[in-house]
């Protein structure tokens, strides 16, 4: 298996793409206004960014990701490890988690809507359920998974009670729970963007769907770059950060998405 | 063969499936008594009795299985949009590694980019149309498999290769009767994936672009008001999840015998 | 010189319930280990020797029956009374070799500077000292169970229980790590009660050979083991090594078949 040898090489297909992009384009086979070159769309996504309102949109898409996150994740980590551990209670919840996490929380907004009526909160608590789902079943599944044999070794050496919590059970689940915490924000994204597309006026989401309604091409791909890279910053900064934190896990490229 | 291999009849009345059933009667239950109590209210919150004759109504109506069968329709067709290619492209990038240098850094740029994000600029293009939607639901899901599929090639135990080279398979015999079953488990972890994403972008673009479907029935009854219409909307599209989820499993189950619990969701025990 | 008693297991059940049914693995076990004294657990596959095991360490509740364990001096000195190696290993793989090594030491709120003296000589022992900040995964299965080795005796147990740790490995890093657990176990001479269905191992390793039949488990016959210590690979040749090898297959075989027709 090839390992980060030469790093590179990973840019060398993008900018081929690029590069062709451009040329279709100055051959007059891509027309500018549907298509338009990098050459335009440079200049253009930096004047946005220095204009200050795509940054407005990135900062509002960022706070309800971010606040929803927060506010999940403690309970989310607590209610999973908590049905992680008790047969009972994960019995008793099972029902309504499954269901939850069956549904494309999306699919929750119009209730949602009805009951705290159509605004922001009703899009911050829907998200935070989006993060709050995925967390908790993430993590549940963490304890679930951990090693009975590992959990017999810390017994014996010691950990007993709490301990063998803190020592023992938690550090076991931790990939796991951190691997819930990737996809939860994953999937939040997806639902903020897919909410600000129509029923908001700010956000990514919103400039993007503005773009496509008044067929600004440049606007259109230059929301999409920035989305883009909000997307990638986040899943490859949390692998980043999920590798520094956990040392231990082996590094395959494909367990990141599980 | 083990003596506590509990029987059909038994696990029916064990407390796996017992304890979950009896927590949601008496949920439902609750829930219809606190909205006749008047605790709950019935414009937002309609007993469930009243859902379930809602549900009678428009099931014997027929409307309901068009749209259920319509949204069930673009999720397979979505999906297997996005596993043929998804799964060719990412064996070839498994397996030949000038095909993974060259695709490999543009699949791993676009797959993390928010599938809904595609869709306007997929519309802009092609308008709001059935394909539109179609190939909105099914970029995602085609990266996510390549990559998988990549990692199913890249991960196959070197000793199963050569154990089928010695043993006479060659070509494309080493293809479908060593590499196909050995990659197979590591693959429908990316089919799983795929259909979760799918369904879920299926669902999103239904509700924004109102087009018939689970998604624009759902968005619709809510429009006009129509509660306890939503609700059932939003109950087909869980059991929709679920049918979907479980038959994936089931059909893992039956072409991977020698796997066991590949794709039990983690937890679900 | 008169035998201290370290172990006492005494009409030690035990059956296993679930919601469906109930496996019984251990009926009726008296087993009495002296201080110091190396005793081999032999028997067939599903013998209940590895659930024996867990109910001496605690880990088990015994449905009937007692496990009593004498610590060496009469005060409580916070020394733990078992200390288990596993056959799978079961290092902490979010822990350094060296911190795998120091686990029973930090649980018992032993200071710092002492934890890592003591682990430092333990790894030394094991011939681990080069690996102290490596990861699990990154070490090979010998090596781990050596790390395994090294997190038991840092624990100080009072007794050393051990279940098939060298099942997991092969022939070679087998013979190869039975001599050197035999020439660490010298040192200290620890009591200890070792799991594992193979004949050579228990004959070579122990000083008593106790036979448990199929399931239920119960004890059948026991062997002492008279050769002189330290063993050597040349004492495998030896007559009554062979003899005493022979003897137990005759004894166990019944057993074994026993076993398999249950299946």
């Amino acid at each position: 298996m090839v390992r980060r040898q030469a790093n590179w090489r990973v840019l060398v297909s993008p900018l081929i793409v690029v590069v062709v992009w451009e040329l279709l384009s100055a051959a007059g086979v891509l027309r500018p206004n549907y298509v338009p070159p990098p050459s335009q769309l440079g200049p253009h996504l930096l004047a946005l960014l220095a204009g200050g309102e795509l940054w407005r949109h990135l900062s509002v898409t960022l706070y309800r990701l971010g606040l929803s996150f927060i506010f999940a994740l403690v309970p989310a980590v607590l209610l999973g490890l908590s049905l992680g551990m008790s047969r009972s209670a994960r019995l008793a919840l099972e029902p309504l988690l499954t269901s939850l996490y069956a549904i494309p929380k999306i699919a929750l907004l119009p209730l949602v809507m009805l009951v705290l009526g159509v605004n922001e909160r009703t899009l911050i608590f829907t998200s935070t359920l989006t993060s709050f789902v995925q967390m908790t079943v993430s993590t549940m599944g963490g304890v679930l998974a951990v090693d009975r044999i590992v959990l017999e070794a810390g017994k014996n050496y010691g950990a007993t009670g709490w301990r063998l919590f803190r020592y023992v059970l938690f550090p076991s689940a931790l990939p796991d729970i951190f691997t819930g915490m990737r996809i939860g924000l994953s999937l939040t994204l997806v639902l903020v963007i897919a909410v600000e597309l129509t029923a908001a006026q700010e956000g990514l989401g919103a400039f993007l769907w503005t773009a496509g309604q008044t067929f600004s091409a440049k606007n259109l791909f230059s929301a999409f770059i920035v989305i883009g890279a909000l997307g990638l910053t986040l899943t490859y900064g949390l692998e980043r950060i999920g590798n520094w934190l956990m040392p231990w896990r082996e590094r395959s490229s494909a367990a990141m998405f599980l | 063969m083990n003596s506590s291999m509990p029987s059909r009849v038994t696990w029916l009345f064990s407390r796996e499936l017992t304890i979950p059933l009896a927590t949601s009667l008496i949920a439902l239950a609750a829930w219809e008594v606190l909205v006749h109590a008047g605790f709950l209210r019935a414009a937002f919150f309609p007993p469930p009795t009243n859902i379930a004759s809602t549900f009678l109504g428009l099931a014997v109506g027929g409307e309901l299985w068009v749209h259920a069968g319509t949204t069930l329709g673009r999720l397979i067709v979505s999906f297997l949009m996005a596993l043929i290619p998804g799964t060719a492209l990412g064996l070839a990038m498994g397996w030949w590694i000038g095909m993974r240098l060259t695709a490999d850094p543009l699949v791993k740029l676009l797959f993390p980019i928010p599938s809904i994000a595609f869709f306007p600029l997929v519309i802009f293009y092609l308008g709001l149309s059935e394909w539109g939607l179609l190939l909105t639901a099914a970029i995602t899901p085609f990266l996510l498999i390549a990559v998988q599929s990549a990692s199913a090639v890249e991960s196959l135990e070197r000793t199963l290769l050569e154990a089928g080279r010695n043993y006479g398979a060659r070509g494309r015999r080493l293809f479908l009767r060593v590499i196909l079953p050995a990659a197979l488990p590591r693959l429908f972890i990316g089919y799983r994936l795929a259909l979760g994403v799918g369904f879920i972008v299926t669902v999103a673009v239904e509700m924004v672009a109102g087009k018939h479907g689970l998604g624009g029935f759902l968005w619709h009854s809510w429009q006009i008001l129509r509660i306890e219409e939503m609700y059932v909307g939003l109950m087909l599209i869980g059991l929709l999840g679920i049918l979907v989820t479980y038959g994936l499993e089931a059909l893992a189950d039956r072409l991977m015998p020698w796997q066991v619990d590949l794709l039990r969701l983690k937890g679900q025990r | 010189m008169a035998a201290v008693t370290k172990i006492e297991i005494r009409d030690v059940e035990h059956v296993y319930q679930s919601d469906f049914s109930s496996v019984p693995a251990l009926a009726s076990v008296n087993l009495t280990v002296n201080d110091g004294e190396f005793v081999a657990l032999l028997g067939p596959s599903g013998c209940g020797k590895s659930s024996l095991l867990r109910i001496v360490a605690e880990l088990l509740r015994p449905t009937a029956g007692s496990v009593q364990i004498y610590s060496s001096t009469n005060k409580d000195n916070g020394r733990p009374k078992t200390a288990l190696v596993f056959q799978e290993y079961a290092l902490f793989p979010w822990r350094t070799v060296l911190e795998n090594v120091v686990f029973s030491l930090e649980m018992r709120g032993i200071p710092r500077a002492e934890r890592l003296a003591r682990a430092g000589d333990v790894l030394a022992r094991v011939g681990l000292q080069g690996f102290r900040d490596a990861y699990p995964h990154q070490l090979s299965g010998g090596m781990r169970q050596r790390v395994g080795i090294a997190r038991a005796l840092a624990a100080q147990p009072e007794v050393l229980l051990m279940d098939e740790p060298f099942g997991a490995l092969d022939a070679q890093t087998r013979t190869v790590l039975q001599e050197e657990l035999l020439r660490v176990w010298e040192n200290e001479r620890k009591t200890v009660l070792y799991v594992t269905h193979s004949i050579d191992e228990a004959v070579y390793m122990s000083d008593r050979v106790v036979l448990l039949t199929a399931r239920p488990g119960r004890i059948k016959a026991e062997y002492s083991v008279d050769l002189p210590r330290p063993r050597n690979m040349e004492m495998r040749g030896w007559n009554s090594y062979t003899k005493m090898s022979l003897d137990i297959w005759a004894c166990l075989r019944e057993e074994v078949e026993t076993a398999m027709s249950h299946e």
